[in-house]
Order: C-alpha cells, then sequence, then structure tokens
C-alpha cells in the first residue's frame, strides 16, 4: 500500500514538472492566447507550490499554510483563464466572484489570523465553488459552439470537486492518527490528481502539439 | 470507548470515501452528458447544412432542365414563326423583282429587302442553331460532337484529338446534357485555361459511358476549385448529376487538367 502510495505521489511530482515544462515550451507559439498564458502560469505555481510544501513538510512538518497560497493562486489563476474563454456577460461574472472572495477572505484573516495554520473550510469551499461553477459554464459554451480546453476543463471539474470535498474533511482527517484508512483518502487524492495532471498533459498533445509541428 | 471511536472513524472514513467516488461519477456523467449532447447538436447541424446543399442543388438542375426546355421552345419558335414567314417575304420580293414593270429604284429598293431579310434569315437559323443544335436531334450526339470540334478547330490553330463511340443507349435530352458538357469543357479550356491541345474521349460502357477531358492549359489550384467553382463548372456538375454520374478534375499549376466523367444506369 505505501508503495502504491509513493507511486502516485512520485508520479504526480513528475507529471506537474513536465506539464509545466511543456506548456512552457509551447509559450512562444501561444502567445497570443491569453487563456494559454494563464494556465502556464497556473502550472509553474502549482509546480512551485508543491515543491515548497514537499520540502516544508520535510524541515517544519507543518506544511498547511503552503495550503492558502495554493487555494488562492489556484482560484485567481484559473478564474482568469475562464475569464479569458469566457462571453462577454460571463466574464462579469468571474470579476464578480474574484472580488467578492477576496474581501471575504481579506477580512476573515484579520479577524481570525490564527486560520491561517489549519485547513480554512471557509476559504476551501469559496474557493473552489466557483472554479465547479466556471467548469460547468464552459460545458455549456462548449454546447453551441467549438470550444478549446475542453479537457482540461474535465479535469478541473472532477478534480476540483473531488479535492475540495477531501480538504474540507482535512482537518478532521490531519486530527486523526495516520490510520490505513486515512492514508487511502489522501491516497484518491493523489491519484485524482495524477488523473487530472494526465488529463492537462492529454491536452497539449491535442491541441498544442500540432502548432509546434506547423 | 476506544473501540467505539475507532468504529465510528472508520464509518466516517468509508462514508467519506464512497461520497468521493460518487463526486467523481457524478461529475464524469456531467462531461459525457455534455460532450454526446454537443456530439447530437453537431450532427443535426450537419444534417441541416446538408439538407441545405441538396435543396441548392436541386434547384440548379431543374433551372438547368428548365432552361434547355425553354431554349428548345425558342428555337423551335424562331424556326416557325420567324423563318418561316420570313421565307415567304423573301419568295415574295422574288416574284415582285421579276415583274418586268418595276422601275431601277424600286428594283434596288427591292434588292435592298432582299437582302436584309436574307441575313436576318441567316441570324435567325444561326441563334436557333446555338440555342438547340439541330444536328443532335437528327444525326446524334456523335456526328453533332463532331461537328463541335470542326467549329472550334476550322478557324483557329487550335488542335483537338477526339474518338467518339456512338452511345445508342442515351435518350435525347441525356445526348443534349453530354453535348452541353463537352461544350462547356471545350469552351473552359480555351477561355480560362487557354490551352491548344485538347482531347477528348468518349467511350461506351456496359451500362453507361465515361468521358475524358484533358487539355494542356494553365491549369488551376485544386484547393480553389473545391472550394469556388465558376458558373461553367459548377454547370458542368449539376449536368453530371442530372446524368446520374460522377466527375473527377485532376489538376495543378501550369499542367492542364484531366476532366473524367463517369455515368453508370443514367437515367434509371
Amino acid at each position: 500500500m505505501n508503495l502504491i502510495n509513493h507511486f502516485f505521489l512520485y508520479t504526480g511530482f513528475i507529471l506537474v514538472f513536465i506539464n509545466t515544462l511543456l506548456y512552457l515550451i509551447g509559450y512562444k507559439q501561444n502567445k497570443k492566447a491569453v487563456a494559454y498564458k494563464y494556465f502556464t502560469l497556473y502550472l509553474l505555481i502549482s509546480c512551485i507550490i508543491l515543491f515548497t510544501s514537499y520540502i516544508v513538510a520535510r524541515i517544519y512538518k507543518n506544511n498547511l499554510y503552503v495550503s492558502h497560497i495554493y487555494f488562492i493562486g489556484q482560484f485567481l489563476l484559473l478564474s482568469l483563464f475562464y475569464h479569458s474563454l469566457f462571453k462577454k456577460t460571463q466574464k462579469k461574472y468571474i470579476i464578480f466572484f474574484i472580488i467578492i472572495v477576496c474581501l471575504m477572505l481579506g477580512i476573515q484573516y484579520i479577524l481570525r489570523p490564527d486560520l491561517f495554520f489549519r485547513f480554512n473550510l471557509f476559504e476551501i469551499f469559496i474557493t473552489s465553488l466557483p472554479l465547479i461553477i466556471y467548469a460547468i459554464m464552459h460545458l455549456y459554451n462548449s454546447l453551441s459552439q467549438n470550444n478549446d480546453y475542453l479537457i482540461i476543463n474535465a479535469g478541473v471539474l472532477i478534480y476540483i470537486s473531488s479535492s475540495t470535498l477531501i480538504f474540507i474533511l482535512g482537518n478532521y482527517l490531519s486530527d486523526l492518527d495516520m490510520t490505513e484508512a486515512v492514508r487511502n483518502i489522501y491516497l484518491i487524492n493523489r491519484i485524482l490528481y495524477v488523473v487530472y495532471l494526465t488529463l492537462i498533459l492529454i491536452q497539449w498533445q491535442t491541441s498544442f502539439r500540432r502548432i509546434k509541428n506547423r | 470507548m476506544a473501540d467505539e471511536f475507532s468504529a465510528n472513524q472508520e464509518q466516517i472514513i468509508g462514508a467519506l470515501v464512497y461520497s468521493i467516488i460518487f463526486l467523481v461519477l457524478v461529475t464524469l456523467g456531467l462531461i459525457l452528458f455534455f460532450y454526446y449532447s454537443r456530439k447530437k447538436i453537431i450532427e443535426k447541424e450537419v444534417e441541416k447544412v446538408n439538407i441545405k446543399l441538396d435543396h441548392q442543388k436541386k434547384i440548379l438542375q431543374t433551372t438547368i432542365k428548365v432552361q434547355e426546355k425553354e431554349r428548345n421552345r425558342i428555337a423551335q419558335d424562331l424556326h416557325d414563326a420567324i423563318s418561316s414567314k420570313l421565307n415567304v417575304v423573301s419568295l415574295t420580293t422574288n416574284v415582285l423583282l421579276d415583274d418586268a414593270s418595276m422601275n431601277t429604284d424600286q428594283k434596288e429598293a427591292l434588292n435592298h429587302i432582299l437582302d436584309i431579310t436574307t441575313r436576318t434569315l441567316e441570324s435567325a437559323r444561326k441563334i436557333a442553331h446555338e440555342l438547340m443544335p439541330p444536328i443532335l436531334d437528327k444525326f446524334g450526339l456523335k456526328v453533332a460532337l463532331e461537328e463541335l470540334f470542326d467549329e472550334f478547330t476550322s478557324n483557329t490553330p487550335i488542335k483537338i484529338n477526339h474518338h467518339i463511340e456512338s452511345l445508342g443507349n442515351l435518350d435525347k435530352s441525356n445526348e443534349l446534357h453530354v453535348f452541353r458538357i463537352a461544350q462547356e469543357l471545350i469552351n473552359n479550356a480555351l477561355r480560362h485555361g487557354k490551352a491548344d491541345q485538347l482531347q477528348m474521349e468518349l467511350k461506351k460502357e456496359l451500362d453507361g459511358f465515361e468521358l475524358v477531358f484533358k487539355d494542356n492549359g494553365v491549369g488551376f489550384d485544386m484547393n480553389h476549385y473545391n472550394k469556388k467553382s465558376g458558373i461553367g463548372l459548377q454547370n458542368i456538375k449539376s449536368r453530371v448529376a442530372i446524368l446520374n454520374g460522377q466527375l473527377f478534375v485532376e489538376s495543378s499549376k501550369n499542367k492542364g487538367s484531366i476532366f473524367t466523367i463517369n455515368c453508370h444506369s443514367y437515367g434509371y
């Protein structure tokens, strides 16, 4: 079991690294696509956060405060990513969401700075829900027109929705002992993360590799 | 107590595992639902476009059929109503000219009338001929095509190699379509292709025929051909469709073009 756990952990590391590298390489060809820029930035930041959190966990044991950067960064960059894909009226919703979320989180952290060292349930919920809404909106848009990034979108929908559930129970889980059952839950999260990264890789393979060969 | 707590914990975690799996399946279902809806919508759109295109094709084919019918009628009317009457005029003038009591001025006027009548007759004949080649009606496709080639080659340096087999089992209106296709192909090759060497073969086959036309003109870009073709080519396509045939075009810049028309079981 431990072996499988480690396998998915390191596959995740390798995939996030490869994805970031590939999207950075294709950056020049896709300079004009704003969505591509934001997504590359998102990959780069999640890559950095993943490695830092791994190192921080090794040194200080508690790496939970890195998660806040991850959630907020993910929310902002994916919001901008969808912002560049959406139509005019839909863009307004995204701006509205970004402002509301930033405002609420700012107020919360001013009032309760101690939340910084735990999983902040409110933060997880409020930064993930808009992303799921965007993903469904993007799916809806794809009905009437030919849309790009559908594979990434599917990955976002599956991974964000299920990982949100896991993280929301994160405080409860981190209080428990590391039993087999708890490990299994983190394993599921890792597997889903690997699936998500694989979908991103497939998206690159199908949409952006061809541009390179032209 | 500790056992109870642990059992409780196990239950919660079990529920969590199932809810995660459930969530994944639901989102997957959502994605598949959108995917298949999208596929269906696209299929419907394609169907709609195809119906529209079919309709347009049918309109074009009907237009050509009606056009031919109308041409035939005009040619007939020209012959019946104008040419025959003009013949009477010309005959009567000739009778008048034979009259000895006429003075020179009058004779000159009559000669002028005769001259104009003859020219008008000639024009009417030519127009009727162009509208509906009578030779096609009387002697069939082979002779009509050979005459067509002669018309093009007689006063020009153009050479047309031809091998025409007579097709016994083609009805009159279809013969006319083949004739028009040949006419249009030659016209196109000369006007747009600037060709001076043409080759046309009409071969009879078991249940149809094959028409192969080659020229040494400038040719054209096939990509352009597929996107947008001129009225001439559009006409050829429609006529081939009326004949239930298939049109194959091979061409590239400066290498001439080859048109192949395959018709099996036309008209049935």
